[in-house]
């Protein structure tokens, strides 16, 4: 399976937010703990809505969460 | 390892075991070249109602194990991963029932020859179960590619 072009910064906001754990993150945007790894680790490309979910927990835009990087 | 992963592993794991003791009771008696038609199809009875009351067990003993992640709907990932693995498996059991519907003149008249018994019964025990294997086969191949996306992205 290709990586998805896309990189993001959870990890970084999520230890600026106090150390919060993937499952912390997980419950508050409604997805399981794994999937906040798969999508921390660049294996999975969240949906539009997940994506503006994460981006309004660390009260970010969502470029500033998500970076595109394909041509 | 997420809820739906482990509910997958036991889905398959209690399907490969009963349905495999089922397809070897099965080759067993056409073997012996002696199948009853009766006996086929209180193994299959039996086959189902071991298999849902196995498929309930494990799945309570993973949500005791993990209450609140049980409660919880799929998330998409989950959901796009179910959706992608129920696409190969249509595929698989199209594939498997048009292999079927080819094999059907083996089924229906030189396998009940071989066996020395009447077309009738035993040529429907024969196509049953041939069916029954492309279900049993389509849906080995919708849990097994689950696992497969799910351990990719772990």
């Amino acid at each position: 399976m290709a990586t998805p072009p896309i990189t993001n910064q959870i990890r970084t906001l999520r230890f600026l937010a106090g150390e919060m754990t993937q499952a912390e993150l997980g419950d508050r945007v409604g997805v399981t703990r794994q999937t906040i790894a798969a999508i921390e680790q660049g294996k999975y490309s969240p949906t539009l809505e997940t994506a503006f979910r994460i981006a309004q927990i660390f009260k970010k835009p969502l470029e500033d969460v998500f970076q595109w990087q394909g041509n | 390892m997420s809820y739906r992963e482990k509910v997958q592993w036991a889905s398959l794991a209690t399907g490969l075991l009963v349905w495999g003791i089922y397809f070897a009771h099965f080759a067993v008696s056409l073997a012996a070249g002696q199948p009853k038609p009766g006996d086929a199809l209180g193994g299959f009875i039996s086959a189902v109602f071991v298999l849902v009351i196995l498929q309930i067990a494990a799945i309570i003993a993973i949500a005791v194990h993990r209450p609140s992640e049980a409660e919880l709907p799929a998330d998409p990932r989950e959901r796009e991963i179910e959706g992608r693995a129920a696409v190969a498996g249509y595929i698989v059991l199209c594939l498997a029932v048009v292999t079927v519907m080819l094999a059907t003149p083996l089924l229906t008249v030189a396998g009940p020859a071989a066996l020395g018994q009447p077309g009738g019964p035993a040529a429907a025990m024969l196509v049953g179960n041939a069916l029954l294997a492309a279900l049993v086969f389509a849906s080995v191949v919708h849990s097994v590619w689950q696992l497969v996306l799910y351990r990719r992205q772990a």
